[in-house]
Order: C-alpha cells, then structure tokens, then sequence
C-alpha cells in the first residue's frame, strides 16, 4: 500500500476487457499492482499481476471478495465480468451478472475499497420508438423487457447505484460502452457482423454508432487512472444508418417482416442456429443512440476512432483473423 | 485429425485438406469468415476442370459432408460470396446528418413540394421576414388536413420564398416511429421525433425547427371543427424556447382544412395497426390511393411576429401557471391570425 501507484482487481479477468486492461495496466507505470479474479487465469497477465479464483456464482463469493481484496490491499476495483453473449443458460447467467455483481459490490462495501469502475452498456437503455434520438446518462433505463440478459445489465446498474447511495465515500464510475467493434474483441455484435447475409427489419433502418475497442480500453484505464463518479456514455463520434453499416462491410441485409422476425429469431436461437433471441431485433428495429457530451466535457476523454472508423477497422481486421470462438464459455457445472 | 476418419486417403491429398478447420466449433461458422489457406488461394481465380476433377479425385469413394463442403467453398463458395460482397458494397453510403437527414433523398422530393405550393395550393406566404435569415427559431403553427401536407408546405415556404432559402426541422408526432417505413422516411426527409431533447438540441444547432402543439388532436379534428385551435400540448413549445433560447414564430396555415375535410374517424380498427385515427373523408376510403390526394384549396401561410420568451430564463420554466398562461397566449395569437385570414377569403378553392 506504501506505493504511489494504484492497485486495481478486476473481476472477469478472462474477459476480453479484461484481458485487455490488465495489459494496458501491465504497460501502466502508475499501476502497481493488479489482482486478476476469474475461474481461469487471463492469458495477458504480467509481474504486475496475480491471479485468484473468484466464482462469482458461488453463495459466498462476497464474502471470498471482501477477503481477497482487503489482503492485496485493493484500492480500485473493476467490475467486468459479464457475458459478450446471449446465453442458453440463462439462469446461470442471471446468477453470474446480477447476483454476481451484487456479491461484488457487497464485497466491495465489506472491504472499503477506494472506487469501484462498472462496464456496462448502452443496450441498458433498451430499444425504443420513444427514445430521444440521443440518449443521456440520466435516461430511464428500459433495459429490453423480454431479454434476461439485457436485463441482468441493467440489474447490475441498479447494484452500483445502491452502493453508490450506501456508501457515499466510494468513488462509482459506470461505463456505458456502444457495440465495441475491433480486431480482436469477440461479441454476439461482431458475429453478427461477420456474417455475409445479415437479417433486417423490414421499414426500419436505426442509427446505430460504434466504438473502438483500443478507445473502449482506453476510457476503462482513465477511469481507473483518474477519478470519475457517475455514469458516462463512452461512444464513438457520429452515427450511421444500419443497412449503411452493412453496406460498408459488403454484407447483404435480409429484410424481414417484423411480425414474421421475432418468432422466426426465437425459433433459430432456441435452436443455437441465431447469435440471439428474436426480441434483439428491436436493437435493429429502434433508435438506441447515446450522447457522448459528457464523456467527452466531465471526463475529458475523446475516442480515437470515430464510428464509421471503427466499423471500418473492424471490417478490415476480419481478413486477418480466424474464425469466431464458439458462443459463451460453457457455465461450469452445466 | 484426418486419421480418426477411417475412410480418409493417407497420402498428400490428406495433408492438403489438412488446413486447420479441424475444430469443430468452426463449423458452425461456415458461412462466418474465411480464412483458411486454401479459400485464400483460390479466391478470385478460375478453377480449371482438371483442377476440378483432381478435387473430385481427392474426395474419394464415401466422402463426409465436410469434404464436400469444402470442395464447394474451394470451387465457387468463395467466389459467389465475393460477388455478393460487390453488389452489396455497391452503391455510396449515404451522407447523413446525425439525426439521419439525407440531403441527397430530399432534394427531388423538394421539386414535388415546390410544384404543389407554386401551383396546386398557390400558397400565399406573408410575414416571411419575420424568420431569421440565420440563427435558431421555433415556428409553432396551427396543425389540420387530415395528412401533414401543412408540414410540407410551410417547409417549402420557407424553402422557396424566404431570402435564405432556410431548412426548416420539423418534429413529428410519435406514432409515426411505431410503425415500418413512415418513420423512417421522416428521419431521412430530416423530420425529428417530436421531444423535448430532440427539439433542444436542433435549436442549439441553430436549426429552424417548426412543432405544431396541436399534435393529432389538431390534424385529426373533424371538419366541423375547423380552424378552431385544439390545446396546445402541455406548454412544451414554451419550455422548449425559453430553454433554446429562441424566438417563437407564430405561424397560421389556412386551406388545409378544406384540402382533406375529415368526416369522421374509425378507431378501433386504427389501435389495430398503430394508427392514431384512419380517417374517412369524402374520397378516401371510397377511392382508395387517390383519396390520399388533397383537394386543391387556396392555402394562406402567415407568419406572425416573433414573441421573445428568451428573457424569462429558468424562472418561468420552473413556474407552472405562468408557462401555461404563456401557452394559452400563444394559442390566442395564432386563432387571431387565422380568423383574420379568414375573414379576409371569399372562397375556398379561388381563395
């Protein structure tokens, strides 16, 4: 503790967000020392890093939490374990995003730990003809009703603002992250994107906007670096419609009746055939947009690339890299 | 890899097929992305038919579903696919504001609207100087017809005959984004869902923003009750300028009444689609598409002067009477302008 550098765990070291901050921190001469928790060690950790296993599923992962992070003296903690996937299993994701983000944030109260950094997403804001067709931080958070994973996002938002309220002294920065897009980072967005025939929604064509994934690492190290309470949009610069971001990578839209695309996105993900359930297609149906005004103004941080960049980079990128990994790690146990 | 199939060749052609998409879960991919040597080699080149019966040799006497597959993505799979890629690439990406505007799309349908206001409404436009020349302005204006050819026309006023030649935003009624391709069309004609964030944040880019506060209470009011204002929303306009800080331009339409005189309405059918009314009028249900044309009044667009509710700042907006008498003011204002207008006309086809 003596150091002048901070000492950061994260939780969903395994996580390409993970894996990636715990290099950027690696890198990070203001770091000192990272604890990296997980069920499996990440593949990028350093001399910096020390890895402890934390299921987040277990009844007593609080408890575990609390201890480990009092023991390596843990001033900062990053919450980044959730699924980049819809999941089949979805009660055990319920029990690792919602129930495991309270667990950590219980920990996090249980062992004073200095500030607290969320990664979390602008799907929380849920897709929704009234939205605003820029969305702001202190937007309702509608979350996609019939989606348990959208869901269980918007359950780990409402963890930090509790602890956020009961314990006042703790710094709780929430990082609201666009669809990250990348050469290396793997998603049910990027999948979808990598597809040569894309499904649509017939008469509808949102704007959507991208984020970079060396931009959305970059906001993750200064809000650990820096101070930075409340709750920020981190999105790339510009929108663009959805069958131009298709366009763009030469994929070629399938356009879908709505009322035959829901049942149809059910049926193909029930049956491990689609990336996700029918009720995503809202996201391809409805304006989602967030402003990034406050990222840029409070925190001060501006991405390198701008949406159409980012898409373009990622794009770019597929030629060079193999194929997608297969959908969500298998639940331990399952 | 290749020797737990018992039916596989054990020679070079093994090796060759040998190319790393031994992982089953890339299967699930096939369609994903290639990236196997052989697709890269042969891509974009011609496969010859010896080449192709070598291949066929290759597959042997009891060839799996993945050999087969392979074959295809070797000879054609990856060629159709770049085709696919090309057409789907072709054509630019369309140049858009943020909101969605596309200038591109607009443009001829703005020929349409100047043909329509020059002469099928002959629409007489007073008080234009009454609009900047630049900066922000909220226009509020009385709404009716049936369909939003109001909406069109004050935009084409404004477009034609003010010295600016200034695009006017409207904000449009939410309903409109419920359903397929309506919404979609007004976000590229540069129409904006009608909210208070939306609305601010045309105005604090200087956009001439046009709002009818009637909503569909005033475009869907039947004919017997012409030209009689409905409530003007909840004082949103108000908020909206004293917060923008712009001026408010009243603005009085007269003729679209009698261009779609709404008879009465059918609402239960119209929950059904996500309509806020289907309207019946003298020709539309009876003609079908042609009953969506308007009838060719005399229309009169007046805009009035500018009220300025710059000064009140936050104070006002906090203070719920005083908004709304402001409201209630700018409603009266417009009514006056209207029946002025009115008393004015002789007839309302030749005006």
């Amino acid at each position: 503790m003596a150091g002048a550098g901070f000492r950061v765990a994260l939780t969903g070291a395994r996580t390409f967000f993970g894996e990636r901050l715990i290099a950027a921190l690696e890198a990070d001469p203001r770091c000192e020392h990272v604890v990296a928790l997980d069920i499996r060690p990440p593949e990028s950790g350093g001399l910096k890093t020390r890895f402890v296993r934390l299921d987040l599923t277990n009844p007593n992962a609080d408890e575990q939490g609390a201890r480990i992070l009092r023991d390596e003296g843990v001033d900062t903690l990053c919450h980044l374990a959730f699924l980049a996937h819809p999941s089949h299993s979805s009660s055990w994701a319920h029990e690792l995003e919602a129930i495991g983000t309270l667990y950590v944030m219980n920990a996090a109260a249980e062992a004073r730990v200095r500030k607290v950094v969320l990664r979390s997403t602008t799907m929380v804001y849920g897709a929704n003809p009234m939205n605003p067709a820029f969305l702001e931080e202190g937007a309702r958070l509608r979350g996609e009703p019939r989606s348990r994973w959208v869901r269980d996002k918007v359950g780990a938002e409402m963890e930090l603002q509790k602890l956020a309220r009961d314990c006042p002294k703790i710094i709780c920065t929430s990082l609201r992250f666009c669809i990250t897009l990348g050469p290396t980072i793997r998603s049910w967005w990027t999948r979808v994107l990598s597809r040569q025939l894309v499904a649509r929604l017939m008469g509808y064509d949102p704007m959507v906007q991208f984020l970079h994934e060396d931009d959305a690492v970059g906001a993750l190290v200064k809000a650990v670096a820096e101070d930075h309470p409340g709750v920020y949009n981190i999105v790339g610069d510009g929108t663009l419609y959805f069958t131009d971001a298709l366009k763009l990578g030469g994929r070629l839209p399938i356009a879908v009746p709505h009322l035959l695309g829901y049942p149809i996105g059910d049926a193909l993900f029930n049956l491990q055939l689609a990336d996700a359930p029918g009720t995503f297609l809202n996201f391809l149906r409805y304006s989602w947009v967030a402003e990034g005004a406050r990222m840029r103004d409070v925190m001060g941080f501006t991405p390198r690339y701008s949406s159409r960049q980012a898409l373009e980079a990622f794009y770019e990128s597929l030629g060079y890299r193999g194929a997608p990994p297969p959908i969500a790690p298998p639940p331990p146990g399952l | 890899m290749t020797s737990t199939r018992p039916d596989a060749p054990p020679s070079d052609a093994a090796e060759a097929r040998d190319d790393g998409h031994r992982d089953p879960a890339m299967d699930h991919y096939v369609d994903a992305i290639s990236v196997s040597g052989d697709v890269f080699e042969s891509k974009g080149e011609i496969v010859s038919l010896e080449q192709l019966a070598e291949l066929l040799d290759q597959l042997g006497s009891a060839p799996g579903v993945r050999d087969v597959l392979r074959l295809l993505r070797r000879v054609g799979v990856d060629r159709l696919k770049a085709a696919v890629e090309a057409v789907a690439k072709s054509g630019a990406v369309r140049e858009t504001d943020e909101f969605g505007f596309e200038p591109a799309f607009l443009e001829p349908l703005e020929k349409v609207g100047k043909w329509f206001h020059d002469h099928y409404f002959r629409v007489e436009s007073r008080g234009l100087e009454h609009v900047p020349d630049d900066g922000r302005v909220l226009l509020v204006a009385n709404h009716s017809g049936t369909l939003p050819y109001d909406g069109a026309m004050v935009v084409a006023a404004i477009r034609h005959q003010h010295p600016a030649h200034r695009l006017v935003r409207p904000l449009v009624e939410d309903f409109m984004y419920h359903l397929p391709y309506l919404g979609m069309l007004m976000t590229r004609l540069g129409a904006v869902r009608a909210c208070q964030e939306n609305a601010l944040r045309l105005l604090e880019k200087d956009e001439v923003t046009l709002v009818f506060p009637e909503g569909v209470k005033g475009i869907g009011k039947l004919y017997r009750k012409r030209y009689r204002l409905q409530r003007f929303g909840r004082g949103g306009a108000i908020r909206l300028a004293a917060a923008a800080k712009a001026p408010i331009v009243p603005v009085s339409i007269v003729g679209a009444e009698e261009a779609m005189p709404l008879i009465t309405k059918v609402g239960w059918l119209a929950k059904a689609v996500g309509l806020p009314y289907i309207p019946v009028t003298p020709t539309l249900p009876l003609l079908g598409p042609l009953g969506l044309i308007p009838y060719p009044t005399k229309w009169y667009i007046d805009f009035g002067e500018p009220i300025d509710v710059t000064h009140l700042g936050d104070d006002v907006i906090g203070d719920r009477v005083q908004l709304n008498k402001l409201n209630e003011e700018l409603r009266a204002t417009i009514q006056r302008m209207i029946d002025e207008r009115l008393r004015e006309r002789k007839t309302i086809f030749g005006g």
